[in-house]
């Protein structure tokens, strides 16, 4: 079957203008973008975010060894936080008095309980002692109706920690100055190896290159392709839905058509990308990393994201050629979706081992490859030859066929009216034409 | 030089209907062929079949000479029933893409386009948006779509379908212009007048196959002189109880029988009955034709004469 690639060039120039001038691109253009970003500065913002109201609670400490303690460590950090002045970013502590009425332990326990429980508490902490000598060890037993709020459990700990760690080394006849400095920790420098010219240098690891590279690399194909591929779906359907495939395929054949669609579909992903990709230089260059990504990752970049765009694009399309109306591409789009949220599942994982068994075998699986191929090519070790280029190959074998099968199963379903396919009968028709 | 169209035993099934069988047709270039049938009897699946759309699965298809269609293509123009257009486009963008990807060069297109929006008497939609035309308008705008290539062949699928009176005359007039400049014309309509008024040949599939083909002179030949319209003072009931009828049709101020017999007979038997005012043996319409060989509650009924309304 000779490829009429004048009508391919036809078909790409309508597709990729159409796709520019509509509204829809331009608000994809900012829209993803925006959204992302604006998650991620909520959950910082939600995370800074503490419940100041102040925190009360009773401290039960029969021995009264560290109640005393406690009460005066109160006092310091409350005013520590009054010191610190303006808004208060921690809650302030208040330590009830403990009820003496009842002298059984355990209804004790239940009124105080229920004292949280009205609100009038927010815990109470029972101190058990735990002998004498430096073994000591007390207990303490936090009680709560908010196991997750950590802020003042965390306090009381440490506070009562660092009491138990003072009385032991006094217990022990050890200066506690003395101990804290001779047990300094010893840090490790996170180095990169010698090089060949250069062997004396030592050149620290640099986590903007090391992490933030090859995720950013990741996530912009991952953004892209979750732009332009669904915009393929909907260009075939808006195609069924409107009649014009039987026109169209009066003019082309259902391959030309595919394939015109799906690299008029990849221009306009190139150019989200060029987009997306200068400005985030743009950045790079302000913080002084302009010379982060090398000319032959830039290289790979482009060549799998276009790789990624044609191997989604067509699994887009395919489903397109098969649905009759947008609701029955949602239902058919899942497979899809959760193949490109592979890379984002795994990525993780391929960061900290990217020559692992697991994440060779992922990065030469077609549709992740272009993700986790070019982040392994983005980092150390970086993969041999042989695997990017059978990666590579794979891929473009797997977008063909794609590309193959869509158009035969716009052709059948063009003859199959109101009803949607199963992926069953899908397989059948690309492979029975 | 070789036919338009040759299709020679060519079999297409759908899972367990066959939709054409067996079907042989030569459409010689210059004609006007038209395509009559019943609504499901394989029409569509054969002119999908012989644009290359879909394939049959026995026989072989011939275009321009050419087994292989897709090579013909771009000399090839198709208006299928189910047509639409992108609706955000002008209708100037989508003329020039539909021309273009059927082979259309500028600056012939642009030039060509104006043309034909003059002819279609649309001249002033050029920059208007697709979903601004009214169904004929865009029925008129795929017409030219399919035009645009100036194609040897072109088939129409249903192209007279609802459009008014005055728009179906303007198409009426391109299609006999196209064919007066050489192109070959195929078109499948359920209007038995313009199939009539229009064709050269005409061609009817049933059940998915060839029940007529020929010229008007040669189907009307084949199905007899044996339509009679009568004229009487008695009316409906001047053909009571008569041999040899089969069918009367009341078509107000006369009534159309089919006689098996002689028509001499039958004429002196209702003198003999009435006064006659008009006794006239005339040939099937096409529409006659088409009615009895696809409806077969009319064959059965063949059986024992009728009055029908």
């Amino acid at each position: 079957m000779p490829l009429d690639l004048h009508k391919i060039g036809v078909v790409a120039g309508a597709e990729f203008s159409s796709s520019v001038r509509t509204k829809s691109f331009l608000i994809s253009l900012l829209a993803l973008p925006l959204i992302m970003g604006g998650s991620v500065l909520l959950q910082v913002f939600m995370g800074s975010q503490v419940d100041t109201k102040p925190r009360r609670f009773v401290v039960i400490d029969d021995a009264q060894a560290f109640a005393p303690t406690i009460a005066k460590a109160v006092e310091g950090y409350n005013s520590q936080l009054d010191a610190a002045g303006g808004k208060a970013s921690l809650p302030r502590f208040l330590l009830e008095p403990v009820p003496t009425a009842e002298a059984d332990a355990a209804a004790r326990a239940l009124a105080l309980s229920d004292r949280v429980r009205k609100g009038e508490l927010d815990a109470y902490v029972e101190i058990v002692p735990g002998g004498e000598g430096p073994e000591a060890a007390p207990k303490i037993q936090y009680h709560s109706n908010n196991p997750n709020d950590d802020l003042l459990r965390r306090w009381v700990t440490e506070t009562v920690n660092a009491e138990v760690r003072a009385r032991r080394f006094r217990t022990a006849g050890i200066d506690q100055a003395v101990a804290e400095r001779l047990s300094r920790p010893v840090a490790t420098e996170n180095l990169q190896l010698a090089e060949r010219n250069d062997a004396g240098a030592v050149r620290k690891v640099d986590p903007v290159r090391t992490m933030a590279l090859p995720a950013v690399l990741l996530f912009t194909v991952f953004l892209v392709v979750m732009t332009s591929g669904p915009q393929l779906l909907n260009s075939v359907i808006e195609e069924k839905m409107s009649r014009i495939s039987e026109v169209l395929l009066g003019s082309v054949s259902p391959f030309d058509l595919m394939m015109g669609k799906l690299l008029g579909n990849a221009g306009v992903a190139m150019l989200l990308a060029s987009l997306y990709l200068g400005a985030g230089y743009g950045v790079a260059v302000y913080h002084g990393y302009g010379d982060v990504i090398s000319p032959g990752l830039l290289a790979a970049l482009v060549g799998f994201l276009f790789l990624a765009v044609l191997l989604y694009g067509s699994l887009y399309m395919a489903i397109g050629a098969a649905c009759n109306d947008l609701k029955d591409a949602q239902s058919l789009m899942w497979p899809v979706m959760v193949l490109s949220m592979l890379p984002v599942f795994t990525w993780t994982a391929v960061l900290k081992n990217p020559a692992s068994p697991m994440s060779v075998g992922m990065s030469l699986f077609p549709p992740a490859t272009p993700f986790l191929m070019l982040m392994r090519m983005a980092m150390q070790p970086a993969p041999p030859a042989w695997q990017v280029i059978l990666g590579v190959v794979l891929a473009t074998a797997t977008a063909l066929f794609c590309v193959w099968a869509g158009g035969r199963i716009f052709r059948t379903g063009l003859l199959m009216q109101g009803k949607t396919p199963t992926l069953t009968e899908m397989a059948k028709w690309a492979v029975k034409g | 030089m070789t036919a338009a169209i040759a299709i020679r035993g060519a079999t297409k099934r759908f899972g367990s209907v066959t939709a054409v069988d067996r079907l042989d047709l030569t459409v010689p270039r210059g004609s006007l062929y038209g395509f009559i049938g019943p609504n499901g009897s394989g029409k569509t699946t054969t002119l999908r079949m012989i644009m290359h759309i879909i394939l049959p699965d026995e026989g072989e298809i011939e275009v321009l000479g050419v087994r292989d269609t897709r090579a013909a293509h771009d000399r090839v123009s198709y208006l299928p029933e189910e047509r639409g257009l992108y609706k955000r486009m002008t209708v100037r963008r989508l003329l020039r893409y539909f021309g273009s990807l059927k082979g259309a060069r500028q600056p012939d297109l642009d030039r060509d386009i104006v043309h034909w929006l003059e002819v279609m008497r649309l001249p002033e939609w050029i920059d208007k948006r697709v979903d601004a035309l009214s169904k004929g308008m865009a029925q008129k705008i795929q017409f030219i779509a399919s035009v645009l290539n100036r194609p040897e062949l072109l088939i129409l699928d249903e192209p007279f379908s609802g459009l008014d009176p005055v728009n179906a005359e303007v198409l009426t007039d391109a299609v006999l212009e196209l064919r007066k400049a050489g192109t070959t014309v195929v078109f499948s309509t359920h209007d038995m007048a313009v199939a009539e008024r229009l064709c050269d040949r005409i061609f009817m599939i049933y059940k998915g196959q060839k029940v007529l083909d020929g010229t008007l002179d040669e189907i009307q030949a084949r199905y007899g002189f044996d339509t009679i319209r009568v004229a009487s003072d008695a009316g409906l009931d001047a053909f009571d109880g008569l041999g040899g009828i089969h069918e009367v049709h009341d078509r107000g101020n006369f009534q159309e029988v089919r006689f098996q017999g002689d028509p001499q007979d039958l004429l002196r038997t209702l003198i003999d009955r009435t006064r006659i005012t008009r006794f006239e043996i005339t040939r099937p319409s096409l529409h006659d034709v088409f009615v009895r060989i696809a409806d077969p509650q009319e064959e059965s009924s063949l059986e024992a004469p009728i009055h029908a309304a």
